[in-house]
């Protein structure tokens, strides 16, 4: 029992403590003003789903905002990397019409010490009128060995092409809008992805009826003002460098025996917007042997276009049933699978084969792509292992929605984590993501029944991480 | 001498028996440690302003000269009991383990759990052998201080301490001459045993590059004991008075032996976070024996006292004393691992010495207080107030002991029966609240197997978030102490 109260010394102490001052004494060492100042949180006027917070700070310091949609803010954005006195995050990821809490907390490196702000909140605004409607169902499928499989904990980033306007958004797992830019303008939005420093969603904005002001805009994460690069003509998709340089598809029209032959060239704008031709399909193909199946539409119909870090690009020809790699360095086709006589690689015998490739996923030892025109079940996914020390592209899987949709256009497979492929159905305003055996893991149905354009699968808001090359 | 000494048989069989009691006592149950206030109830009562005073046993610590005055014999025992209340709120920090957003952590308030301080003797005879202008004194005493303070493992002070038990026992003998009663000199020689230094603290262990900081806790953390003993270091008290007037006594005394308390001492390492046994070694072979040094000041005391009359009597007497300790000969508190060898999870890596930043400074005491005989040679009032200045920077406040600015004040009285005095004094002893940023502390978590060499700015192996440091500060917070202190002694003279 402790016969003494705290408080009662304290009173007995603050009676010599009143002298205290008299005798020239210090009591400690202030402690410094380390909690964040001016700490506030504003929607952002274009995005409603994106707050900014800012703060200051006396000395130069990191740190970062928690957030959620409690008091005890569970969710935090990254770490600042640079030590400043005036800071700013971006708050990703948040449902619209909702209420968040945040706090910020910070280090100051030199003086080691941390400071955390009061817990505040902000409101985001609701979506705006014309947004999609989506509804995401997860499934809980169990492996080979009968184990829960992980669900699906990945976002896409997807135009939803609308008769009168395009919105590009982020969608999380649970089938949350929670990321969109509108493009009212009457251009053909085909693709996005994310910028090479992953600030921004970039997405093609094709005018066609004025191809020459195409161009791909660039609208920062943070909901910022969006700018754009022009590219003239360009076609059904674009690549992300890593060193921030775009490749875009775009028509190569020339004379062949006397009959002018629209095919496909890769350019590349550098970050000045300097463009340079790296590749033709006539560097490959030759239109006699291999004419393909386009009626109207050009002779190779490019629809894709992957980049393998710096070094190479896929490239998908609906016409001509192929899908080719091609060396960046060189413009020479590594590799060229498809029914078509420029091929390299061979299908193994009684294998499936793609007739109309849609978007897909490729790299040294995989192949997963939308095969547009399907079999009696419709659109599929076709998935193979390819060999390229046999030549051979060995089917390893394939998959049909059901009920059936067929796909037109801009459909797509792309790889998700570990064997897990997300599926585009573009026009049957669907997206799936099945496992390796074929199960069902999610999906996400557009109610509003907008189509779907080409997507980018990744993990985490802060400090992107995708799932496939970009 | 010798004819004194066979004419009160009595009285020496008395001493011895007093002499070998408090010295049983006092190995059992003594305290010490770095001292707070004065032993004795009678300059307790008065705050301490003693030395011009001292006419009771406790002269031979504050100003033996002061045993020339007691012309008699004059057995004295008594006991401080006292109430140690510390506490510590460690700042808020950051625990880097996550990278990414490093959690914000606070800390709660840790208070000493061991704060009730029951037996802390003071046993001492004090005879002039029939010499008139002689006086003699044996005693025994714990040097007025906290002997034991103690927090929980996982409290916020972990990386400054855990434990700390400092028995100390002064076993004194003096004597002092004077001249008529103009002014007089004594001596105590002092020996100092300590029969239990005890010292403990949470280190971080980990020789992992960038990990010679953890704010918060870490993988490696070690709960580091330190167990030992030193029977024999000896000291020194001289002190003089002298009467300037029949009103007006000065007072003078020092202890000039500047000793360091050298223990011989065990470690034992435990890990926080496992069960995983550390095995401590010397060339290959099992050993755990490490040395601890703690410097002990030299204390100067003055005082002027003024003494009332009326009449033959003294009506009351106040006594102003400035007291000059130089604690600035404590730099650390230093632990030499001598060479030791420390294995634990496959993981073999050099023991470094520790060292617990200290960098204390001299301080300065004014005490003021004084008598007051209400009623003639049966009832006499006393009290006192005193001031020490802080013996740590605010950078290196340490929750082992009060070392901020020290405020109290006493009140005490005697009752006098017969021959027999009870004295007694109620002491309140602060610590005025310390703040320490962490900006400032410069005490920091013990880092022994630590990659990172001074100036710590080595990115590959000194952790990013604590550049410049050796570690991670482990002394910044909220410090508050006080003392309730209660002395009751019993004074027989014949």
């Amino acid at each position: 029992m402790t016969r003494f109260r705290s408080g009662g010394s304290r009173r007995l102490g603050s009676l010599l403590l009143a002298v205290y001052p008299l005798l020239g004494g210090c009591a400690g060492d202030p402690l410094p003003s380390t909690a964040p100042g001016s700490v506030t949180a504003a929607v952002s006027p274009n995005i409603g789903t994106v707050v900014n917070v800012t703060w200051t700070t006396a000395t130069p310091t990191i740190g970062y905002v928690s957030y959620g949609t409690t008091p005890s803010v569970e969710l935090t954005a990254p770490l600042e990397e640079d030590a400043l006195t005036a800071h700013s995050q971006t708050l990703l990821g948040l449902a619209p019409d909702t209420t968040y809490y945040y706090r910020v907390t910070t280090w100051d490196t030199p003086n080691v010490t941390a400071g955390q702000s009061d817990v505040k909140s902000v409101r985001t605004a609701p979506l705006p009128a014309g947004a999609p409607e989506l509804t995401a169902r997860s499934f809980e499928v169990l492996d080979e060995d009968g184990e829960v499989e992980d669900p699906i904990e990945a976002f896409v980033l997807v135009p939803f092409v609308g008769k009168s306007a395009t919105t590009i958004g982020i969608v999380d797992p649970s089938g949350e809008l929670v990321w969109y830019h509108t493009e009212t303008r009457e251009r053909r939005v085909t693709r996005a992805r994310f910028s090479h420093d992953k600030s921004a969603v970039l997405y093609s904005a094709i005018s066609d009826d004025s191809p020459a002001d195409s161009e791909i805009v660039r609208v920062p994460l943070d909901g910022s003002a969006a700018t754009h690069v022009g590219v003239p003509n360009l076609g059904e998709d674009f690549a992300v460098l890593e060193d921030g340089t775009l490749a875009a598809l775009v028509p190569d029209t020339r004379t062949v025996s006397g009959q002018s032959v629209t095919g496909d060239s890769i350019v590349e704008v550098a970050p000045s917007g300097t463009q340079s031709e790296v590749f033709s399909t006539f560097d490959c193909f030759d239109p006699d042997t291999s004419p393909g199946d386009g009626e109207g539409d050009g002779w190779t119909g490019a629809n894709a276009l992957q980049v393998e870090g710096s070094t190479a690009y896929y490239l998908s020809l609906r016409n001509l049933s192929t899908i080719v790699k091609i060396s960046r360095d060189t413009g020479e086709c590594a590799w060229i699978l498809g029914d078509d006589a420029a091929g390299t690689l061979d299908f193994a015998d009684d294998d499936a084969r793609f007739t109309h490739p849609g978007s897909f996923y490729a790299d040294s030892g995989a192949l997963y792509v939308l095969d547009a025109d399907g079999d009696s079940r419709g659109s599929r996914m076709l998935a193979y292992d390819l060999d390229l020390d046999d030549e051979t592209a060995t089917q390893t899987g394939s998959y049909s929605a059901s009920p059936s949709i067929d796909v037109a256009s801009q459909g797509e497979a792309t790889l998700v984590l570990g064997h897990d492929v997300r599926i585009n159905w573009s026009n049957g305003s669907r997206m799936d993501v099945v496992d390796e055996l074929g199960q069902l893991k999610w999906t996400l149905d557009v109610e509003s029944g907008e189509r779907l354009g080409f997507h980018t699968s990744f993990r985490n808001l802060y400090g992107i991480r995708l799932e496939g090359n970009q | 001498m010798s004819s004194a000494l066979r004419a009160r048989p009595a009285r020496l069989l008395a001493l011895s028996a007093l002499l070998l009691s408090t010295g049983l006592a006092a190995t059992a149950q003594a305290d010490g440690g770095y001292y707070s206030g004065v032993k004795g109830a009678r300059a307790a009562g008065r705050a301490g302003a003693f030395t011009a005073k001292a006419d009771d046993v406790s002269a031979v610590g504050i100003n033996p000269a002061g045993l020339a005055n007691i012309g008699t014999t004059l057995i004295q025992v008594g006991n401080r009991f006292s109430y140690n209340e510390h506490t510590f709120t460690r700042n808020p920090t950051l625990d880097w383990r996550d990278t990414d957003s490093p959690p914000y952590v606070t800390f709660p308030q840790v208070k000493n759990s061991a704060p009730w301080q029951v037996l802390d003797p003071l046993v001492g005879v004090a005879t002039n052998f029939g010499l008139e202008n002689w006086g003699f004194a044996f005693a025994a005493y714990s040097p007025a201080g906290v002997a034991r303070e103690s927090y929980s493992q996982s409290g916020g002070q972990r990386y400054m301490m855990v434990r700390r038990n400092a028995q100390l026992i002064d076993y004194s003998v003096s004597a002092a001459w004077k001249f008529k009663d103009l002014f007089g000199v004594g001596a105590s020689l002092v020996w100092i045993a300590v029969p239990t230094l005890d010292y403990s603290l949470v280190v971080n262990a980990s020789p992992f590059a960038g990990q010679n900081a953890t704010g918060v806790q870490g993988e490696y953390d070690m709960y580091a004991s330190v167990h030992g003993h030193d029977y024999f270091t000896l000291n020194a008290i001289i002190g003089g008075w002298f009467k300037v007037a029949p009103f007006l006594e000065l007072g003078l005394s020092g202890q000039v032996i500047p000793s360091t308390i050298e223990t011989d001492s065990k470690i034992d390492i435990a890990p926080t976070n496992s069960n995983e046994p550390v095995k401590l070694s010397r060339n290959g072979k099992p050993a755990n024996d490490v040395g601890l040094s703690l410097a002990l000041p030299m204390t100067f005391r003055l005082g002027a006292r003024y003494i009332h009359n009326q009449g033959k009597r003294q009506l009351f007497d106040i006594e102003l004393d400035g007291v000059l300790e130089t604690w600035s000969r404590v730099k650390s508190f230093h632990l030499d691992a001598r060479d030791l060898t420390a294995e634990s999870a496959g993981e073999t890596v050099p023991f470094a010495d520790i060292d617990v930043q200290k960098q204390w400074r001299n301080t300065l005491g004014v005490h003021l207080g004084g008598d007051l005989n209400i009623l003639p040679d049966q009832l006499t009032a006393r009290g006192g107030v005193y001031y020490e200045t802080p013996v740590a920077k605010p950078a290196y406040a340490n929750i082992d002991f009060a070392d901020g600015a020290q405020l109290g004040f006493a009140l005490g009285g005697s009752v006098h029966v017969s021959k027999v005095e009870i004295a007694f004094a109620y002491e309140y002893r602060t610590q005025p609240t310390i703040r320490v940023s962490d900006a400032n502390a410069r005490v920091y978590q013990s880092a022994p197997a630590s990659r990172c060499p001074a100036p710590y700015t080595d990115s590959a192996n000194c952790n990013a978030n604590y550049i410049g440091r050796p570690s991670a500060p482990a002394n910044g917070g909220e410090y508050f102490a006080y003392s309730h202190i209660m002395s009751l002694d019993g004074l027989y003279r014949f």
